[in-house]
């Protein structure tokens, strides 16, 4: 009854279909809509089709953008939706249980997503704060961070004005968990100077305290790590003993050698000597 | 075309000349007096000369929190000025109505006297000549507001190109450069001029209070289309008393947001004691958590830290235009003052928001105390069933739901 209500609901609400997409992400997916709207309808909702079905559908969302690729290739927004579309699949294989699709689709949603923000870079239109809001979950690292750090300078997708403060939060804890300390002081003094600027630096003033000592104490720990693992690196003993060991066998060979050395002086010597003696003769 | 313009400007400036000739004695007008006025048939609004606005046909629910006894707004009465003083036949009297805004668009004069226009860079002036005794009601000036419209006939969420979504804060900051939230006000002047020459001068303001400029901003919304998916907007107004003062946090609750909006007032249909009570079984929770050896497991069954970090409210009372510009639920319950949003005040998206996330649920969910509805919500959409089943981005033990919260919702139940 489920499936059939969301066919249902799937051919004759093209109203709320036509503006699935754009409502979620803020963007238009121009040429492209019918996929990402169903796209979106997947990833937004608790879809409850049963699994053959589900993937019978799936497979034909797949399959149309397949088709679409080499028109859309240079279209962030695209790639967005396929990265969407990639996790809309790796949620399926989760359910059924099948852990290499599983991984395999979500190092496509990490490809797919990497390639829109790339583009994102010359191509328009331009991705949206909604959409890098989307995209960051579940990314390596510094992926993760760029998303965030995007989807701050778009000013954030919150209801709202702390969700843009804790924002800075996340980018700055994730350069710190990357070690990247440089640049999450300059991104500590942006929030500073923007929270300066704003009229809510005393209710966020508490946040901007935490965020510091947190950075402190991690620089702090980090360089203590870094130098402790040089001395481990380094048994002074164990290290000073073997390059003793190999220091007295050199100095043996060494010592062996000057007295080959001087024996043969002696015997050049003694044989110049009986030469001379025998002239002599 | 030229010849018309040239001709427009010649007549606006006469007009100019021709006030400024009239008004310049007024400098030496002895003593300004206060105006008799009626601006609401509200005693409240019309005792801090306030006023709201409801277009003519229209028929607006009033009485927004739950218990409220409900009843309908309708056409406004007219603002009536009356002179303190009874006038000489030989004296006569000049009537200026003054705005510094163009958000305040026309006047409908009701009075029998006619006003000229000066359109000024900002707003306008309307005044008439010196009247005298052969007009009747000279003494009583009667008009009411003409504002121009509403700029958004259709509810918006705000978008966030280039950076520039964070610069308008709904409304309230009073930054709005594109005619959201216009407090409508005006000055009226009433000059009388004896045989003798000699003028005394008469003057009132009428302008919409902060209590009146957020019921408008509810009038405004009343009806509006929803973009995209949903049905329009059917909030019933605030009455004034039910706008109030804002309250003290509750304790062990940051951030300051009981009232999101920056007029100093809010409506409290039970979100702050919601507030209180989410607060106040989080921590007891965690206590009991802390003291017994019982342990807070994840998905593996390892144990997880218990959240040492209090929580933070980033949501109370909404009023219109900033739910507007922030929210896609145009009929949300934060307008209502029913409802508040609680962040992990954590870094988001990192394991530790989500471990507070999942506890303050599982406190929620199995205390079960509170008479209230709760969601957890990532991105303006509450969180999908399937996300509370999966562990994958990332995979950490921590079911994704939790791991992509950027806030929980709260609110109390609505019929």
């Amino acid at each position: 009854m489920k499936k059939y209500l969301l066919i249902i609901l799937l051919l004759f609400s093209g109203r709320i279909l036509a503006s699935e997409f754009d409502e979620a992400f803020d963007l238009s997916a121009r040429g492209f809509e019918k996929q990402a709207n169903k796209v979106t309808l997947y990833f937004n909702s608790a879809i409850e089709l049963d699994l053959d079905y589900q993937q019978q559908e799936l497979g034909l969302i797949a399959s149309s953008m397949l088709a679409m690729e080499k028109e859309f290739e240079q279209s962030p927004v695209f790639w967005f939706v396929k990265g969407l579309h990639a996790k809309n699949m790796a949620s399926h294989f989760k359910q059924r249980g099948n852990d290499a699709e599983l991984s395999r689709w979500l190092d496509l949603k990490t490809k797919y997503y990497q390639r829109a923000m790339q583009l994102d870079k010359i191509n328009q239109p331009h991705l949206s704060a909604a959409s890098y809001a989307a995209m960051k979950p579940g990314l390596p690292p510094s992926l993760k961070q760029r998303a965030i750090e995007m989807e701050l300078n778009l000013g954030g997708n919150g209801e709202n004005d702390s969700y843009y403060w804790y924002l800075h939060w996340s980018n700055i804890n994730e350069l710190q968990k990357q070690k990247l300390f440089d640049q999450a002081d300059a991104a500590l003094q942006r929030m500073k100077q923007e929270l300066e600027v704003s009229d809510q630096s005393d209710v966020f003033e508490s946040m901007v305290k935490t965020i510091d000592t947190e950075l402190r104490e991690m620089k702090l720990s980090s360089t203590n790590k870094q130098k402790k693992p040089n001395k481990k690196a380094l048994p002074a003993v164990r290290d000073h003993q073997a390059f003793t060991e190999e220091q007295a066998e050199d100095k043996y060979y060494q010592y062996l050698t000057l007295v080959g050395l001087i024996m043969l002086v002696i015997i050049v010597l003694l044989l110049l000597f009986e030469l001379k003696r025998r002239k002599n003769k | 075309m030229d010849l018309i313009k040239n001709k427009m400007v010649a007549k606006s400036g006469l007009l100019v000349v021709l006030f400024v000739l009239q008004s310049n004695s007024i400098v030496s007008a002895n003593q300004i007096n206060e105006l008799n006025v009626i601006t609401s048939a509200d005693p409240d609004s019309n005792k801090a000369h306030s006023f709201i606005y409801v277009k003519n046909g229209l028929s607006i629910p009033q009485g927004i929190k739950k218990s409220s006894a409900s009843s309908f707004l309708h056409l406004q009465i007219p603002f009536v000025l009356d002179l303190p003083v009874d006038l000489k036949p030989d004296e006569k009297i000049q009537w200026t109505i003054k705005t510094k805004s163009d958000y305040v668009g026309s006047v409908n004069i009701l009075s029998k006297f006619s006003f000229k226009n000066i359109k000024k860079t900002k707003g306008s002036i309307w005044f008439t000549d010196f009247i005298n005794s052969s007009v009747s009601e000279r003494e009583r000036l009667v008009f009411r507001p003409k504002p121009a419209k509403h700029q958004a006939p259709i509810y918006k969420k705000g978008r966030s190109g280039n950076g520039k979504r964070r610069k308008y804060g709904g409304g309230t900051r009073r930054i709005d450069h594109k005619f959201f939230n216009p407090r409508l006000s005006y000055q009226v002047k009433a000059v009388v001029r004896g045989s003798d020459g000699k003028k005394q001068q008469y003057t009132a303001k009428i302008e919409m209070d902060n209590k009146d400029l957020v019921r408008q901003e509810y009038i405004l919304h009343y009806g509006i289309n929803r973009y995209g998916r949903g049905g329009y907007g059917n909030l019933p107004v605030p009455f004034r008393e039910e706008l109030t003062l804002i309250p003290d946090m509750p304790e062990h609750l940051l951030g300051k947001a009981l009232s999101e909006s920056r007029y100093g007032l809010m409506i409290d249909d039970g979100l702050t004691s919601l507030a209180f009570n989410v607060v106040a079984l989080y921590e007891k929770s965690k206590k009991t958590y802390q003291k017994s050896s019982r342990k807070f497991l994840d998905l593996k069954n390892k144990p997880l830290p218990i959240p040492k970090s209090e929580l933070w409210l980033s949501g109370g009372w909404r009023n219109p235009e900033r739910n507007e510009w922030y929210s896609n639920a145009l009929n949300g319950i934060h307008q209502r003052g029913g409802a508040v949003d609680i962040v992990a005040n954590e870094p988001h998206n990192d394991s530790r928001s989500a471990i507070v996330y999942w506890f303050l649920w599982t406190v929620l969910n199995e205390q079960n105390k509170l008479s209230a509805f709760w969601q957890l919500e990532t991105n303006g959409r509450p969180m999908t069933t399937r996300e509370f089943k999966e562990d994958i981005e990332p995979a950490n033990g921590i079911p994704d739901a939790f791991d992509k919260a950027d806030h929980m919702h709260i609110n109390i139940k609505y019929d």
